[in-house]
């Protein structure tokens, strides 16, 4: 039986490519991928998806997320006005006229702008939106759709009364999210979920359609001779599922995650790059090192970047092709020419830029890629948002708050990196940013993929896995365990020990554990100390609006009183330092760990064993010894898990 | 619970098998659907309560190898997976049958049960999403309606469609059990506290009443769970089973009456000798059966009512009767134990490879495997067997309407009706590698093969009515036909580049002169393709198209063909600059405005044809056959497989 994927298919130049990797079959042909042949005329409308930078008939608007202000720009990338906000920013999105909102994420506002005055930026009204991020406008501009990455939601908001029109609940990390041209439908990505979700609007998000975009696609782990020295080497490969009568093996699931954003391409098609883990792939240790991050020590990287391209059926499931995208480490920033039919897609984590031609059709193909040198330090960029208009492309840099214009004509795909400047001008900073030195500098290690510093051939960074330093609701082989990924935001200030096990007395231990663990090169002293000031810095994740007060209040009763969860979970940080010998195969000891953001962090214990709440606390999970649940009426779990949620 | 085993469990939740039990009376867990409701669990259900969207469903065989197979509890329907994904419902297995394409892809999971309109089938997605439909087979066709799906924020391990498709019963990665209607109502729900289910087993006795068990690890141990039509039981006590490998879903298993447990184990992995404990599930009793495979592999396990059937990877399943089982302590000595003379029955397609894909139900024994799906009686004497062979065609002709295509083989031409009434006729091979087929008119057929020999074949009577030898000078690099009024043009291109073009004109029921073109003129040839070496935008140039203006991807132009007014042109491109990829574009762009109209790929493309009215299109390449939309490119027909020939009309 053949190898399936993508990996390592693709290579050289033509770093995108799309192989057979799903059934290419007949169904439906005007909906399907292998049928939509014809030339697309179907162009997003402006506004259909937000961003960090948008165009509008003045120019550009940038949400300046760690100088906390929007930002008008001349088209040079030059700062014209500003307008300052309390905190981070989520999306910002026009409709190319006079329309404008920004999601205000820390002051849990959905801001309209009065943008009309190329020379002045003017807050017009406001409505509260839990910790909004993502943004866009139907096709008339009349109704604007937000996600509430608090309230796991979409809300639709009339943009002329501000107020409410409806919402859905959806799943946990939400982020962006597109509008369809017809404006039928909105379809939102996750950073936790392998799945997108399509709304539909007609039905005011009473009908939601998921689209899974989990390769089914296996790894394991072989153990062949090698012709140099003649001992047994692993070799990973990529097989279809094992029958599901055969022996379970150690081999790995894949799983995507981290669709910071997502776009409506032509035949009503939807992009969204993502990164795809592989957590639980047979461990290979090496002598030196005892344990390491999942992955696999040959083809298949713990960590790959993937473009999906999703064309919605009828009914049933939609079509997912996915590309590998090779050069591009952390996708995020995305921006769609339509009159070419070409995506731009930007790295976060390494600035590299490819420009894939053709995206809507079965033919797409790599154009274009800039390829610079990754700065670091000051002047990295941390490309989060672009915008096209025709020959030009505008690419945000989130940490030096620098556009940089791009004119893609005057590259080609074989282009060596020192070729791309001529075509590129880096604009002055927009704004200063409100973070200390020391939070950027280790924000931008945070962010940095490519660095053998961090890991092994730089495949994986530290926001791999902490997006936004949250989590990614995976759990990984480490060592002898497999443990979940840990919130990060608002976890670590005073929480010592660190890991799951609480071997590690110090942050800066902490960090030079786990990157002996990715396989990197070590930082130094001074860089964990960045990495350290930036973690202890972000933000603590926002609790959901609470649906019960009542029932919010009987839980906390239970968890500080009956159950006494308090006796351990105590602090402000609900942590209290010390390590337990609950049954956890792999761990002697667990330490507790904080509780705070708890609904934004499932599934549940060390090795994410309960999927959710509700599971925890009818003792579903792999540790029973942590508590006595048993005597819990149903109305009892319920309360505890309102409490739990609001922590 | 251990890392390890929690992986393996993890990894169990991945697939799944049938199985049954007798209905109980006692058991503390019933929770009926009011109880359920009262909880308003905290997973929500999102069940889509609107219009159902519904698709009309296309037949097609698989593109790729088949690897799983499920039936329904009859094991007279069944769904098919391969292993790009592609599932497909199959409602008969004569060697004819065309399976459904169902619009699902990867699915973790698939369930199916017949139902008195049609199928309701039910599959989980990567995220754990559960989808489930009614399938309509009706005489004009089939459609896909949506009955209900979950979102993965309520992720499944397991949904089965029980029998009669009117409940359906699911294993959440929460560990609750749900019984739901075929509308997504939740009627009854399993969650115990400190019961923690990672596995079912479902199946139905003779007289189809349905059957389930509940599996819990660390220890391993089955219990039997009741189902009715609107609650959930369990049943009787927890029974521990042995086994010798992680938990998995064939050495576990649970006889088709719900009455027994197995649990199987080889205690010598190079030696034939395996181990079945059978557990009776309503009072602990146990018995144990010892059998001698005829191979090392470890035997794919089908616990029956009466017996077990236990397939051995060389062809052959060995029956072992439960009348055979000896009684059994825990602790006691199973090297003791001699093995049972068991009859042995021969399942065509079981090996070491396919043989953890197998399955039974409803008295049949299934294997998907590669090509072909083979469903035989448990005795091995009834066998179906569908298997097609690949079309392997070189060359493709379309009628002048398009109406009809020739698909040009090694082995025989064959004439197949692009219009649905599936009309397949045969007619004698070229002799040699076809590299051109054309429609000369409506009656008459042009061939060449590889050495070329151009012969005119009247279709009626396949009848060779003419043949000419063109001069081939290091093979042919390229043909091309253009059809006209009285027939047409055959051109022919060969390998070496300073060979000038060969043009044979066809008339009037006849091969007419064979021309040669000057170079310089070539271009009013572009049917011959681009001259090896020449620049392809300088190519497309001289035939007046842009390269830039039509935004073609800026690699080699392999060649063009035009429509037979000009009108139109399909324009060949490499996928990929490396020379190893055989990938191509085919760009059908508009010569008048200059524009792109529709782009399809293709993987190491033979030939190409439009209709001479210009209205369909047609190629040839390793994936099959295909002919199109030539105004919009969609597919008309994806031939893979071999068409059959339909039988004549008197046939039997």
């Amino acid at each position: 039986m053949g190898l399936l994927l993508v990996a390592g298919a693709v290579g050289g130049a033509q770093a995108h490519d799309y192989s057979a990797s799903r059934d290419l079959g007949v169904l439906s042909p005007t909906h399907a991928r292998s049928g939509a042949v014809g030339i697309p005329t179907d162009a997003p409308h402006v506004g259909h998806r937000g961003g960090t930078v948008v165009l509008d008939e003045h120019g550009l608007l940038v949400a300046e997320r760690n100088a906390a202000a929007v930002i008008r720009a001349d088209r040079d990338g030059a700062p014209v006005a500003s307008l300052d906000f309390s905190g981070a920013l989520g999306e910002l999105v026009t409709d190319g006229g006079a329309l404008a909102f920004v999601a205000d994420r820390a002051g849990n506002r959905l801001v309209r702008l009065d943008t009309s005055d190329s020379g002045r930026l003017q807050e017009d009204t406001s409505v509260t939106v839990a910790e909004p991020y993502g943004l866009g406008l139907s096709p008339n501009g009349a109704t604007i759709y937000v996600t509430s990455v608090a309230d796991h939601r979409l809300v639709a908001i009339d943009t002329k009364t501000m107020k409410e029109a409806w919402s859905v609940e959806l799943r946990a990390e939400p982020r962006g999210l597109a509008v369809s041209a017809d404006g039928t439908r909105a379809t939102v990505g996750f950073l936790s979920s392998g799945a997108l979700a399509e709304v539909f609007l007609d039905t005011q998000g009473e009908t939601v359609r998921w689209h899974a975009l989990d390769p089914r696609d296996h790894v394991k782990v072989e153990m062949e001779f090698d012709d140099w020295s003649d001992e047994k080497v692993p070799v990973a490969t990529i097989s279809e599922a094992r029958s599901r009568f055969s022996v379970p093996t150690d081999q790995g699931r894949r799983h995507a995650r981290n669709v910071f954003s997502v776009a409506y391409v032509g035949h009503g098609q939807v992009v969204a790059p993502h990164q795809v883990a592989t957590p639980q792939m047979k461990r290979v240790p090496s002598r030196g090192m005892q344990d390491s991050y999942g992955g696999g020590p040959e083809e298949v990287p713990p960590i790959d970047h993937r473009l999906a391209v999703v064309s919605p059926r009828e009914a049933g499931q939609a079509k997912i092709q996915v590309s590998e995208l090779q050069h591009v480490h952390q996708p995020r920033a995305m921006a769609y020419d339509a009159k070419r039919d070409r995506l731009y897609v930007a790295g976060y984590g390494d600035d590299d830029i490819v420009g894939i031609s053709d995206v809507s059709l079965p033919s797409a193909y790599s154009a274009w890629r800039m390829h610079r040198r990754m700065d670091t330090g000051p002047s990295a960029c941390g490309a989060d948002g672009m915008v096209v208009d025709g020959g030009t492309l505008w690419v945000h840099c989130e940490l030096s708050r620098k556009l940089i214009r791009v004119r893609p004509d005057q590259l080609k795909l074989d282009d060596k990196p020192w070729h791309t400047e001529s075509a590129v001008s880096v604009g002055p900073e927009l704004a200063a940013s409100k973070r200390p030195e020391s939070v950027e500098r280790g924000a931008e290690l945070f962010r940095r993929g490519e660095s053998n510093q961090i890991s092994d051939s730089g495949t994986m960074a530290c926001a791999s896995c902490h997006p936004e330093g949250r989590q990614d609701g995976l759990s990984w082989r480490l060592g002898g365990a497999i443990l979940q990924t840990p919130m990060l935001a608002g976890r670590v200030g005073g929480t010592e020990p660190y890991k799951w096990g609480g071997m590690d007395p110090t942050l800066n231990a902490s960090f030079k554990h786990t990157i002996e663990r990715l396989g990197g090169s070590s930082l130094s002293r001074s860089q964990r100390d960045d990495l350290a000031a930036y973690v202890q810095w972000l933000p603590t994740a926002t609790r959901p609006t609470v649906a019960s007060a009542a029932a919010v209040k009987r839980g906390k009763g239970l968890f500080e009183g009956t159950l006494e969860c308090s006796n351990c979970h105590s602090g402000e940080a609900m942590a209290d330092g010390n390590q337990y010998p609950f049954d956890a195969w792999g761990l002697e000891e667990t330490d507790t760990p904080s509780l705070q953001g708890l609904a934004h962090t499932a599934p549940y214990y060390h090795d994410g064993s309960a999927v959710d709440l509700w599971a925890l606390v009818t003792d579903k999970g792999s540790v029973h010894e942590m508590a006595d649940f048993s005597e819990l009426t149903s109305a009892q779990a319920h309360d505890l898990v309102a409490y739990l949620e609001t922590l | 619970m251990n890392a390890r085993l929690l992986a393996s469990l993890a990894l169990l939740a991945s697939g799944c098998v049938n199985t049954v039990a007798e209905a109980g009376t006692s058991g503390p867990a019933t929770q009926s659907a009011a109880e359920a409701d009262a909880t308003a669990t905290p997973v929500a259900t999102n069940i889509e309560s609107a219009t159902m969207p519904s698709v009309a469903l296309a037949a097609a065989p698989h593109v790729t190898s088949m690897h799983e197979v499920v039936l329904d509890r009859d094991g007279k329907s069944a769904l098919t997976l391969d292993v790009t994904g592609g599932v497909r419902l199959w409602t008969s297995f004569d060697a004819d049958a065309v399976p459904w394409v169902l619009p699902v892809e990867e699915p973790l999971w698939m369930s199916l049960a017949a139902t008195e309109s049609g199928f309701l089938a039910a599959f989980i997605d990567t995220t754990g999403g559960a989808h489930v439909a009614r399938i309509e087979v009706t005489k004009d066709g089939a459609r896909w309606v949506t009955a209900f799906d979950l979102p993965p924020i309520d992720p499944m391990f397991e949904v089965h469609v029980l029998g009669g498709g009117t409940r359906i019963l699911a294993l959440g990665v929460d560990h609750r059990v749900r019984l739901w209607d075929a509308h997504g109502k939740v009627l009854a729900e399993l969650d115990e506290h400190g019961v923690i289910p990672w596995q079912l087993r479902v199946g139905q006795d003779a007289k189809g009443k349905t059957h389930a068990a509940v599996v819990q690890f660390a220890p391993v141990r089955m219990q039997r769970l009741e189902v009715s039509d609107d609650s959930l039981a369990l049943v009787g006590e927890p029974q521990t089973l042995a086994i010798d490998q992680s938990p998995n879903r064939n050495d576990i298993g649970m006889s088709s009456d719900g009455r027994y447990a197995t649990a199987m184990q080889k205690p010598l992995p190079k030696k034939g000798r395996f181990e079945i404990e059978v557990v009776d599930l309503r009072d602990g009793t146990r018995r144990m059966l010892v059998a001698e495979s005829d191979t090392r592999f470890r035997p794919r396990v089908h616990p029956l009512a009466d017996e077990i059937i236990a397939e051995t990877g060389s062809g052959r399943a060995l029956r072992l009767p439960l009348d055979a089982a000896v009684p059994w302590e825990p602790g006691s000595d199973r090297t003791l134990l001699t093995p049972v003379v068991a009859e042995a029955v021969s399942y065509d397609g079981s090996d070491e490879f396919s043989l953890m894909h197998t399955t039974t139900s409803g008295g049949v024994h299934a294997i998907a495997w590669g090509d072909a799906l083979r469903v035989q009686s448990i005795d091995g004497q009834s066998r179906k067997v569908v298997q097609r062979s690949s079309l392997a065609a070189h060359a493709v002709g379309l009628s002048p309407t398009g109406t009809t295509v020739a698909w040009g083989t090694a082995d025989e031409i064959i004439l197949e009706s692009v219009d649905g009434t599936g009309e397949v006729r045969r007619l004698a091979a070229m002799g040699g590698t076809p590299r051109l087929l054309a429609f000369a008119g409506d009656d008459h057929l042009v061939t060449m093969n590889d050495k070329g020999k151009v012969q005119l074949r009247e279709i009626d009577t396949d009848t060779v009515l003419d043949t000419v030898s063109m001069p081939v000078v290091w093979g042919i690099e390229r043909t091309g036909w253009r059809p006209d009024d009285t027939g047409g043009s055959v051109v022919l291109a060969s390998s070496r580049p300073s060979e000038p073009l060969q043009v044979l004109t066809v008339e009037a029921g006849k091969l007419g002169s064979l021309q040669t073109v000057n170079p310089s003129e070539r271009t009013a040839w572009p049917e011959g393709g681009k001259p090896r070496g020449r620049e392809s935008s300088d190519w497309m140039a001289s035939l007046g198209h842009e390269l830039g203006a039509l935004q073609l991807r800026p690699v080699e132009v392999v060649g063009t063909a035009p429509t037979a007014t000009g009108e139109h042109s399909v324009v060949v491109q490499k996928h990929r600059s490396e020379w190893t990829s055989s990938d191509v574009h085919l760009t059908m762009i508009d010569t008048e405005r200059n524009a792109r109209v529709w782009v399809r790929k293709a993987q190491g493309l033979h030939d190409t044809s439009w209709s001479r009215d210009g209205q369909r299109f047609a190629y040839v390449d390793r994936a099959g056959g295909h002919v199109c939309d030539g105004a919009t490119g969609e597919s008309i027909l994806d031939q893979r497989w071999a068409p059959r020939v339909s039988p004549p009309n008197d046939a039997p």
